[in-house]
Order: structure tokens, then sequence, then C-alpha cells
């Protein structure tokens, strides 16, 4: 007892001394900012000294134990717990994606903020303190375990690897985003840089290097996400509560986005998308002769301008021109598809942004168009949410880190730790969002080119499909529509959108990477330790030693990691549409089966496995013949194949109940309650302090 | 004993019940009524109820939890050895 005190206070005290330490750290540099430091000095200081900080701590906690290297000996208390779990579920979609879709997506964005954090109530009261109580090492193990079978162990291990990759890819995949804004770097060198430091953290240590260093991540993503937020604040209003001066900004955004919509020079270039995307279309009715036309034409204007000694800038021009004509039908359907989808929402009141300050007696939700052109209804919005609660409560990362607390008590209240680490900042991104659509609408557009500020130069030369701009009118003055910014680029941009140091830049850029790398790295060790542990040592007829598994989970993080950085280069989808996937995944397949193991004693293994697989099959059917990008893929229009008008956001909210019946039925007709009939009694015995 | 484990259950499946109740009325009424809103309350509210109120109910609901069952616990847990 007095050990477990003493344990307890060191923790506080080297706590205490790493939050002032970054506060001193951050002071220091906005000093040496103002007296004159190189800015590219701040940007190496800021993408390496919480790589090096996070490095160190993950090679103090190293380990070849298997307790410390699986659940880092269950020894850590709830606070702790809590704010790893905060930072493990605050990624890159949370930092970066979440203010980026309230603010391209309006209020409909707001089924992200409720999902995400009412699914910890679920968490809380039907998974965290049973999971800890049966005290395994994984998600797949306790399946194995409840259900007394390896088939619901191999099941849940192929849901727990599939959902838990798609959403690492996302996480990498900001990494090289953010990576390369602080290098100037290609997007494809920052992804396998980032990996270094998703590695340093996970791979020596195991739970017990990445549990403390993301306690260290999440200090650097709450002061990078706050910071911003507050000197906006007062920037905009004078007042540093941010709720406060959202409160105060919505009338004025209000109005101006009625004087947008109604201005003259915005009309004009409404009416040019709109006319461009006319011509998209009657491009797509016939692509392989207006691939043909375009070609010759591209072709016949760079003959002209070498036989009339043109200069070399203009043939070079119409040498781009020949070369950005699609290289076959396929391509030039895609190409033209794309650019008819963006110029029908740039012809749009407000280039297609939902109003963020809508007058009374409007329908927030159903007013609002979607990126796949289905109709944002009320029951999207339930569907999403309930989805999303479901997957949170089934996202095998976060539910593996309850198995690390000395007891169920502790489990319980790192829920509680956890939910107000991450309410802290979803209730600030909705104010982002209001705070930055203001600096735009406000401060940017109106602007004449020329004068534009240099953030867009900047971020459009790093990656142009994340700011463009086009003065399709020729007025020289930038309209709402002739800019086009990327919703995941919005926080990182913030700083330099609101004119702040530039330490707060690299700043928010650091917290972005330490989102990133915290939940990669707890996705990561839950892969590997679920295809180490659950496909080969549980199932192994023969003993291994404990120090053999730990080092073959080492290699399984190695070779998950670079696989999932060469998927993530090849950009196959936004990071919000890989993580929502993911949910749906786990909505469907591990909640269902975790939830029935504990409160039916009915449930049992054929149950169990029939509806994990069942939940899958349906959710997957789901995502590939509805999902936009998906859908693309296979050559099939975008907007099609909808049940009940429901997105494939929400594609587990069919998985679910689908799981469930087939769990229900099935468990029925294999009945062998004697078996969990004690062990579940036993995961339901109250816990003796 | 075995009595005693089953009235934990029960009281703890209460708790749970009207906890569940409380976190969906949290989640589904917000925008159930920014569609349906009464003249009385205005819908731009609703949607900052749910922006910013909400998560601070699902901590109160996810405290509630803990703070009961863990004296579930204690009033049952001697039994349970």
């Amino acid at each position: 007892m007095l050990s477990q005190a003493r344990y307890r206070r060191g923790l506080h005290r080297n706590f205490a001394i790493y939050v002032a330490a970054c506060g001193l750290v951050i002071a220091g540099m906005m000093a040496l900012e103002r007296m004159g430091m190189p800015h590219q000095w701040i940007a190496l200081f800021f993408l390496l000294a919480p790589v090096v900080a996070f490095a160190t701590i993950g090679i103090y906690c190293r380990t070849s134990n298997a307790t410390d290297y699986y659940v880092a000996g269950r020894a850590v208390p709830a606070p702790y717990n809590g704010i790893a779990i905060a930072a493990d579920w605050l990624s890159v979609a949370s930092f970066l994606g979440l203010t980026g879709i309230l603010y391209a997506s309006g209020y409909s964005g707001l089924a992200y903020l409720v999902g995400w954090t009412g699914g910890f109530c679920l968490i809380a009261m039907y998974v965290a303190p049973f999971l800890r109580k049966a005290g395994q090492y994984t998600i797949p193990d306790f399946l194995g375990y409840r259900y007394g079978s390896h088939w619901p162990r191999i099941v849940g291990l192929a849901v727990c690897v599939l959902c838990c990759f798609v959403y690492v890819v996302a996480q990498i995949y900001g990494v090289g985003l953010i990576v390369a804004r602080l290098t100037g770097m290609s997007i494809e060198i920052g992804v396998f840089l980032g990996l270094g430091g998703v590695l340093v953290c996970s791979f020596l240590g195991g739970m017990r290097g990445v549990t403390w260093t993301q306690v260290a991540q999440y200090v650097i993503l709450l002061i990078a996400f706050m910071l911003p937020v507050v000197l906006l604040s007062v920037q905009q209003t004078g007042v540093p509560v941010p709720q406060v001066a959202a409160a105060m900004q919505l009338p004025k955004l209000s109005a101006l986005e009625v004087r947008l919509s109604h201005d003259e020079r915005e009309q004009q270039v409404r009416s040019v998308f709109a006319a461009q995307a006319q011509r998209y279309a009657v491009m797509l009715e016939d692509v392989d002769t207006t691939l043909a036309e375009e070609r010759s034409a591209a072709l016949r204007h760079l003959e002209a301008t070498l036989a009339s000694g043109g200069s070399m800038e203009d043939i070079r021009a119409a040498k781009r021109a020949l070369a950005a004509v699609p290289v076959d039908s396929e391509a030039a359907r895609k190409a033209w598809t794309r650019a008819r989808d963006d110029s029908v929402l740039r012809s749009q009141p407000l280039a297609g942004l939902p109003t963020q300050a809508p007058a009374n007696g409007t329908s927030l939700i159903e007013d609002e168009p979607s990126s796949d052109g289905a109709r944002n209804t009320t029951l999207n919005f339930v569907a999403l949410i309930l989805c999303l609660m479901a997957g949170t409560a089934g996202m095998p990362h976060v539910l593996s880190r309850f198995y690390t607390t000395p007891s169920v008590r502790e489990a319980r209240w790192s829920v509680v730790w956890a939910l107000a680490g991450i309410a802290v900042l979803y209730i600030c991104a909705p104010i982002l969002a209001v705070l930055l659509r203001w600096e735009v609408l406000n401060g940017v557009v109106g602007l004449p080119m020329a004068q534009l500020p240099q953030w867009i130069a900047d971020w459009s030369n790093l990656d142009p499909t994340l700011v463009s701009v086009t003065d399709v009118n020729g007025d020289q003055i930038l309209q709402l529509a002739e800019l086009k910014i990327n919703p995941d680029i919005l926080v990182l941009a913030t700083p330099e959108i609101g004119g702040m140091p530039f330490v707060v830049t690299c700043l928010v850029a650091a917290g972005g990477l330490s989102a990133a790398l915290s939940t990669a790295d707890g996705l990561l060790l839950t892969i590997a330790n679920a295809l180490t542990h659950d496909l080969f040592f549980a199932r192994a007829k023969v003993q291994v030693r404990a120090s053999r598994r730990v080092a073959a989970s080492k290699i399984v993080v190695l070779v998950v990691a670079f696989f999932a950085a060469y998927v993530a280069t090849l950009q196959l989808a936004e990071i919000l549409a890989l993580v929502t996937a993911a949910f749906s995944i786990a909505a469907a397949t591990i909640f269902p089966a975790l939830v029935l193991g504990v409160y039916w004693k009915g449930s049992e293994k054929w149950g169990a496995s029939a509806g994990m697989s069942a939940g899958l099959a349906v959710t997957l059917y789901y995502l590939l013949s509805s999902h936009p990008v998906l859908r693309e893929l296979r050559g099939l229009p975008v907007g099609g194949g909808l049940w009940w008008g429901i997105q494939a956001n929400a594609a587990g909210v069919f998985g679910l109940p689908v799981a469930v019946a087939v769990n229900v039925f099935v468990s029925l007709i294999f009945a062998h309650r004697a078996r969990a009939e004690t062990l579940v009694d036993e995961l339901r015995r109250p816990e003796p302090r | 004993m075995q009595l005693a484990l089953r009235r934990h259950w029960r009281k703890h499946s209460a708790l749970v019940a009207l906890l569940t109740l409380a976190w969906a009325a949290v989640s589904f009424m917000p925008p159930l009524l920014a569609v349906a809103v009464p003249p009385w309350l205005e819908s731009r509210r609703v949607m900052w109820f749910i922006a910013e109120v909400a998560p601070v109910l699902f901590l109160v609901i996810a405290w509630a939890y803990a703070h009961f069952a863990d004296k579930l616990d204690a009033e049952y847990g001697e039994d349970s050895r």
C-alpha cells in the first residue's frame, strides 16, 4: 500500500515537471523567435524535440517481460490511463479532421462529436470493467476466454486487424502530411519519416512504452489545440473564452454569409462554375470522342506553337497542356467527373459550404449538401451517431487499454478521465470552425489576388490539392468560390490564418504529430499483439518463452508499420473516410460480441463467431456498394446504392442488428449454458476493496 | 453468497438501464428536436446544445456509473470473497 502511494506520488511529481517543462520550452521558443531565430531552426526543433522526448520515454520503458509488454504491467493508475486513452483516441481524425468537417459540412458534422464522446458511456457501462475483470491481453483473447473456443478468437482477430489496419493507414498518412508541412518534403517521404517517430515509441516498450509516451503526447496536443483557439478568440473578440467568442461572432458571420450569397461578383463566379459543370457533363456523355478531340487539339496547339517559333514559356505551357490530357478513357472519366462535381459544388451559394449561422426555422441538418451527393437527413444523422458510438465501444486499440489498470475500479475511472480529456478538445472544435470561417470569409475573401496572405501560397506550393486559387472571372479579386481549401489542413493552417507567431504554427504541427503518433502507436501494437498472441502463441501446442513472444511481436510491429506506410502513400481516401469505415466494422462485429458475451449467458461460441462474421459481411457489402470512393474505384456512379438514404459512413448501423440477431439465433440453436454460467458470473462478480 | 451476487447484478443492471436511458436521451433527442422544433426553441440552440453540452453530460453519465458501481462493489464485494 505504502509503495503504491509512493509510486503514485512519484508519477504526479514527474507529470507536473513535464507539464511545466513543456510550458517553459514553448515560452522560451517564442522569446527566441522574437529575438530573430530562423524559422527553419524553429520548425526543426518542434519536429525533433517531441520525437526525442517520446523516444526517450520509449527507450526508458523498454521491456521483454510479457505482462509489461502486453498490458503495461497492469500498473497504470486511472488518471494516467485515462489521459493515455484520450491521447490514443485523439487521432489525426479528431485533431485535424473534426474541425475540418465542421467547417465544410456544417452541423451535420456534429454527429462525429456526439458519436465519439457518447461511445465512452457505452464503454464505461458495457465493456471496460468486464474486460479488466477477465484480465486477458487482447480483445480476441477475451473472446477466446469468454466463449471457450478458438473460433471467436480467430474471427475477432481478423476483425481487429482489419479495423485497426484501416485506421492506422489514416494516421500514418496524417503523420506524413504534418512532417511534409514542417520539412517541405513530399508527403511520401514525410510518411516514412513519420513512421520512424511511430516506431521509436512502440517498438521497444510495447504497451508500457506506448502508455507513458501517450501521456506525454496528450499534454502537447492539448496545448497545441487550445492555444490557437484561445488566441483566435482574443484576436477576434478580445475574450479568451472560446465559447463566448463564438457566440459573439455567430450573428456577424450570419450577416456576412447572407451578403456573400447575394454578392454580384460571387454570383458571376458561380455562373462560370455552373457553365463549367455543364461543359464537363457534356464531355462525359461521350468520353472516347471528347478525349480524342482534346488530345488532338492540344497536339495541334503544340505544333502550331513550335512552327510559329513561340517563346520557351509558350512551348512549355503547350507541353504541359498536352501532358494534362488524361491518358485513357478511364482516367478521363474519373478526372472529368471529379471536375464536374467540384464545379457543381462551387456553383452553389457560399461555394457549397453550409451556413454556420442559419436563420431560425431552417432545418440545420437536412439542408446541407454532402460530399457524395446524398441528402443529409435526420435519419442519416442519427444512424451515424449510433454507428460511431457502437464503433467507439468496439474499437480494439481503445478497449485493450483497460487491461493496463491495477483493478476493475481503476478501469471504470479511466473512462471518466479519458472522456474528460477528450471532451475538453471536442467542445472547442465547433468553436474553431466558426472562428476560422469568420477569418476566411471576412479576412481573405474580397482581397486582391496580389495581396492574398502568404499561407495560401505556402500550402498551394506544398500540394495544390490542399489549397488552390483560380481567378475565373478575371477581376483580380478573390471570390469565395475561387478559393478551395482541403478541410484536413484547416487546424494546421490556423496559426497562419490568424497571423500568429511561427512558434504557434510549429506547435500545432507538433500537436498534430503527437495525435497521429499516439494513435498509430496504439493501433500498431494492437495489430501486432493480436497477430502474435492470438494467431500463434495462444494456440501453440508448445509453451513459448515470454521473451520470444515479445520479440516476435516487435518484429510484427515493424512489418505491419512498413506495409501500412506503403498503403498510406497511395492516398486512397481522405482520413475521415478511412476512419469511419473502421468504426463501422468495429460497431458491427466486436461491440455486439462483447456486450452479449457479458450480459447474456446464452451467447455461445458459434453464435458469437457467426454474429461477427454476418455483421462484417453486411457492413463490408454496404461499404463496397455505397461508399463514393469505392464506387468510383469500381467505375460506378457516385451517390447510388444507399439504403433509406443512409450514407456509407454509417454502414455499421446495418451490420450491428444483423450481428446481434445472428448471434442470438445461432446461440439458441447450439445452447451450452453450463460453462458460460460460471464464467459470466465470474465476470460480473463485484470486486472487493 | 449466490443470493448476494444476484442482488448485486440486479442493482448493477438497474443502474446501467437508467444511465443508458439518460445516454439515449442526450444522444438522440436533440437531433430529432432540431428538425421538429417547437416555436419557443430555436434550432440553432439545439445544435449548440449538441456541440457544447452533450459531451459534458456524457462525462456526467460516465462519472455517475463509476461512482455508483464502486458503491455497489463496496457493498457486495466482501460477500463475493
